[in-house]
């Protein structure tokens, strides 16, 4: 938070409002106002919650992936169960 | 771990929360939880406001993390998030603001001499009332470049708009801002 310098960009203003500007952010430069704990602790809270929400959601995926894969193993694939279609000869 | 982290840069701790560490991301929040504060408080005006904003654009940063690109600074990708959410509340219409809580906050605690406190309370609130002469935009804008010392680009960045908008927003803050002043006489106010 240093004194920005000035260029010709801020559009040619004169010494008063060189002044004017100089005065109104030193003023607010002093001030330095500091986040209440509260700000960050709140944030960090939600934070953690989501992380720990999406660790569960991931896992449960992961189980449900298994689990169905597991089922899908002992009922045996309906594909593979499935008897083959009569070659037939056309029928009767 | 906690102290490791500390000495961490910014980079390395985005690097590691990205990857889904908590604990890295705690440390650029404790890193940064005084700026998002700062620019919310003095764009939307209100204590209480400005600490939701700022607790909203920290917990939108890391839902965002994957999106945010490695060749970026962290400090302006979240000055972005704190500025548009600030903006926003503003452009809500909600203002509620208390004066006596502000000058509190804003002042803190650390000036124990009360005639040096007194003399900043006044600048200060000569400030607030110089800044209400702009609109919210230009006082992004300028809160942005003569306070937090931005670049004209990083300013640009932050707000999404073209460095040529940001001077022509800055030029007028700068000739609203001067008029506001010229009831004072700066040499009485300093």
């Amino acid at each position: 938070m240093s004194d920005v310098p000035r260029d010709a960009a801020s559009g040619g203003d004169d010494a008063a409002v060189d002044a004017a500007v100089d005065w109104v952010a030193a003023a607010l430069r002093q001030s330095e106002p500091h986040a209440p704990a509260r700000v960050v602790d709140r944030a960090i809270k939600r934070v953690r919650f989501e992380a720990f929400a999406l660790g569960v959601v991931k896992e449960l995926g992961g189980a449900w992936v298994g689990a169905l894969g597991a089922i899908a193993e002992a009922l045996g694939s309906p594909d593979e169960e499935t008897p083959p279609a009569p070659a037939g000869d056309g029928g009767i | 771990m906690a102290a490791r982290l500390a000495e961490m840069s910014d980079e390395e701790l985005v690097r590691r929360a990205q990857a889904g560490d908590v604990a890295a991301f705690e440390q650029l929040a404790h890193r940064y939880r005084d700026l998002a504060y700062r620019v919310a408080l003095r764009i939307v005006r209100d204590p209480l406001d400005a600490e939701d904003v700022a607790q909203e654009a920290l917990v939108r940063s890391w839902r965002a993390l994957a999106n945010f690109r490695a060749d970026a600074k962290f400090s302006t990708w979240l000055y972005r998030i704190v500025t548009n959410l600030a903006l926003n509340r503003v452009t809500r219409g909600k203002k509620t603001e208390d004066i006596d809580d502000q000058r509190e906050s804003l002042i803190g605690s650390r000036v124990d001499d009360p005639a040096e406190r007194a003399a900043g309370m006044e600048r200060l609130e000569i400030a607030r009332r110089a800044l209400d002469a702009l609109t919210a935009e230009q006082r992004a804008c300028f809160l942005l470049r003569e306070v937090e010392g931005l670049s004209y680009e990083e300013v640009a960045e932050v707000l999404e708009t073209s460095v040529e908008a940001v001077k022509g927003r800055l030029y007028r803050a700068r000739q609203e801002l001067a008029a506001a002043m010229s009831a004072y006489d700066l040499e009485d106010v300093s």
